[in-house]
């Protein structure tokens, strides 16, 4: 019950004028983001983390959060009526949404990535509003040691679960963790990997990081081809939501699988990208009218937004009872976080009650905030990409530079997000996770206090690692899972069920 | 993303080659930060790992990564007949938009003009000569553009933007 109560305490915080209106304003910008081929969601909240820097903590992430979930939505109306992919996570949704919309299907198939969206956030909430406290509790009995092997493990999953080639996310976690590292260092005070640099003694920032690698290294690849946005047009009346509304429950178990699959890939660091991939192959699999996929089945909206908005909501669970956020931009909100000088993990519950259960009642707020406007506003932000392209992208551009620029007033910083826009293309192109090097310049210096803590309380021993069970099973898990592409050639079959799909789907 | 869509435009790249080249800029990458580490002691010092063990083997695993990535590239059956990774005409595509961007980083930095000047004439350039758009048209929309972040960030949000001697002869500081 007590869960219930600080709830009940969330809502009275989140459901204040001031924050309903902020809800409001992050949600309008992340559709905007989230519509913008180029702006996702890391960085839509990178870009506005240095203007939360004299808010509140609580305001400031709720602001953020609406921000993210107003670009999920957005992400979602473009693949359907443009079958451009505004966000990687709603890639999925092309598949069948945009056939529903060429079929003159439009509303329909907006009123289902929606809804469904809706229902897999909600879900996602619910289960962070029951694991919250109990994740807690649990993490309280965590020293060290067990903090480093839950860093440790999250990195192995993105290695054995991620999907890409094992050695790509290792360059690309470790690149992280090296970037993490430069500058001064937190135990010893001496300055690492500066190269006699003086711009990098302060470091390297994510925020330039991500700005970089998510938005230029984005708009490089999307300037490849010649833009050409050949849209449907929808406007969404209040009759055909309300007809999708009655028929969305005959498709319940789609909805809770892939909710399910969300959650679960949510609170691993999978991300909702995989997430979105997993669901539509298994919806793929399991339906009854599996030969209607890829022509506009409803289910095949339905699966990978549900999977997506519940793997976005619950991302914030590891962040929140952990300090390990879930997914890239959970990653960023969590560098917020300790930028107003808050310290992720089981210490806020106690410390930061109000923050905590203010931020999880405003996703319930929020998320229904998003689904209203979103449903109203769908006219309105599909017309934007209707604007050339030769004006929107260079406007992006600046966006992204000025925002380089108020992370820390350093020129320097701009040239960095150039060459992070490079990066994050060559990446892009020879597919090389991003979200490991974002997480790992995010936890890459509590990683290292963490393991050189144990270190030191275990005398330079890396037995500590395996000193008790706890510690233990989650270092002995991770490892499988790091060695786990080269144990699932051992046992080819039981793998390539799921591993050949999602392949398959993205082309 | 969108396969289909590709312009049939003759190869630049293939996509073994850019595997190899990214692999090998890893590789670079990760040597370097083992070098910067060994200015530090790499080893166990009494009280656990000196200052320059974690980015030595974090170096490591970048090293370690990219040649395993590299001998992928190689052998890999899979790159052999992949689509060609970037096409004359993409190439062409990007180095338009790219040009002009690091004209503003060099306007706006190097010639220390500030960011205003900067993307002032980042967008003159880019609507003029991509865009194709008619002088006033991007005037209108470049001088709009200008004056509405001035607004934003100077005036309403009070995150004050690099500025040049413009500013200063114009009086905005």
């Amino acid at each position: 019950m007590d869960n219930f109560n600080d709830l009940m305490h969330g809502f009275q915080v989140a459901l204040t004028g001031y924050h309903i209106m902020l809800m409001v304003a992050g949600v309008l910008f992340g559709i905007l983001v989230g519509v913008l081929p180029g702006l996702g969601a890391p960085n839509g909240v990178t870009l506005l983390i240095p203007l939360t820097f004299s808010m509140d903590p609580v305001s400031a992430i709720i602001l953020l959060a609406s921000m993210y979930w107003g670009a999920l939505f957005g992400g979602s109306t473009t693949s359907i009526l443009f079958n451009i992919p505004g966000e990687p996570s709603s890639v999925a949704t092309t598949f069948d949404g945009h056939p529903m919309a060429k079929q003159g299907r439009a509303t329909e198939a907006l009123s289902y990535a929606f809804l469904s969206a809706a229902f897999g956030a909600l879900f996602g909430v619910v289960v962070i509003t029951l694991l919250a406290g109990p994740a807690a509790t649990f993490a309280h009995k965590f020293s060290s040691p067990e903090y480093f092997a839950v860093y440790f493990l999250a990195f192995c999953c993105f290695v054995g679960l991620g999907g890409a080639s094992p050695f790509k996310t290792l360059v690309s976690a470790g690149m992280g963790f090296s970037l993490a590292a430069v500058g001064m260092d937190t135990i010893s005070g001496s300055l690492r990997l500066t190269y006699g640099l003086p711009e990098l003694v302060k470091g390297v920032s994510f925020l330039v990081a991500v700005i970089g690698l998510f938005g230029i290294g984005e708009l490089i690849a999307t300037m490849e081809d010649r833009l050409e946005f050949r849209g449907v047009r929808a406007r969404v009346s209040p009759r055909d939501v309300f007809k999708t509304m009655a028929a969305l429950p005959s498709y319940w178990v789609a909805l809770i699988r892939s909710s399910l699959v969300g959650c679960w890939m949510g609170i691993t660091p999978g991300g909702p990208t995989a997430a979105s991939f997993m669901s539509y192959g298994l919806a793929r699999r399991f339906s009854p009218r599996a030969d209607n996929f890829g022509k506009g089945e409803p289910e095949g909206v339905i699966s990978p937004e549900a999977a997506d908005h519940s793997a976005g909501t619950s991302a914030m669970l590891p962040m929140l009872a952990l300090g390990i956020p879930g997914s890239a931009t959970a990653a960023v909100m969590m560098g917020g976080l300790m930028i107003w000088g808050l310290h992720p993990g089981p210490m806020l519950f106690v410390d930061q009650k109000s923050f905590v259960w203010g931020l999880i009642a405003s996703m319930y707020v929020a998320n229904v905030v998003a689904v209203l406007i979103v449903l109203f506003t769908v006219p309105l932000f599909a017309a934007i990409l209707r604007i050339p392209f030769a004006i929107i992208a260079p406007l992006i551009v600046v966006v992204c530079f000025v925002g380089a620029w108020t992370v820390s007033s350093s020129p320097f910083d701009l040239w960095l997000a150039f060459v992070f826009g490079l990066i994050g293309y060559l990446f892009k192109k020879t597919d090389y996770p991003i979200a490991p090097l974002v997480l790992a310049m995010v936890i890459g210096d509590k990683a290292e206090d963490a393991f050189r803590q144990s270190m030191i309380i275990h005398s330079g021993s890396l037995g500590a690692f395996w000193s008790n069970w706890l510690c233990g099973t989650l270092m002995t898990l991770a490892l499988v899972l790091l060695f786990w592409p080269l144990l699932s050639r051992l046992v080819p079959h039981r793998s390539k069920a799921i591993a050949g799909d999602a392949p398959r789907a993205r082309e | 993303m969108e396969h289909q869509d590709l312009p049939a435009g003759r190869a630049l790249v293939t996509r073994r080659a850019l595997e190899v080249i990214v692999a090998l800029l890893a590789l670079a990458f990760g040597v370097s930060i083992i070098l910067g580490a060994l200015e530090y002691h790499v080893g166990w010092g009494e009280r656990g790992p000196e200052p320059g063990y974690f980015p030595f083997w974090m170096g490591m695993i970048v090293v370690i990564g990219s040649i395993g990535a590299l001998f992928q590239a190689v052998l890999s059956p899979r790159f052999a007949d992949a689509p060609t990774a970037i096409t004359a005409d993409q190439a062409r595509r990007i180095t338009a938009f790219l040009m002009p961007m690091l004209g503003f980083l060099v306007v706006a930095l190097l010639f220390k003009m500030g960011l205003y000047v900067g993307m002032l004439a980042y967008m003159l350039t880019v609507m003029l000569w991509q865009g194709r758009y008619r002088l006033p048209a991007t005037l209108a929309f470049s001088f709009g553009t200008v004056i509405f972040f001035y607004f934003v960030f100077e005036r309403w949000l009070h995150v004050p933007l690099l500025k040049g001697p413009l500013e200063a002869w114009l009086g905005l500081h």
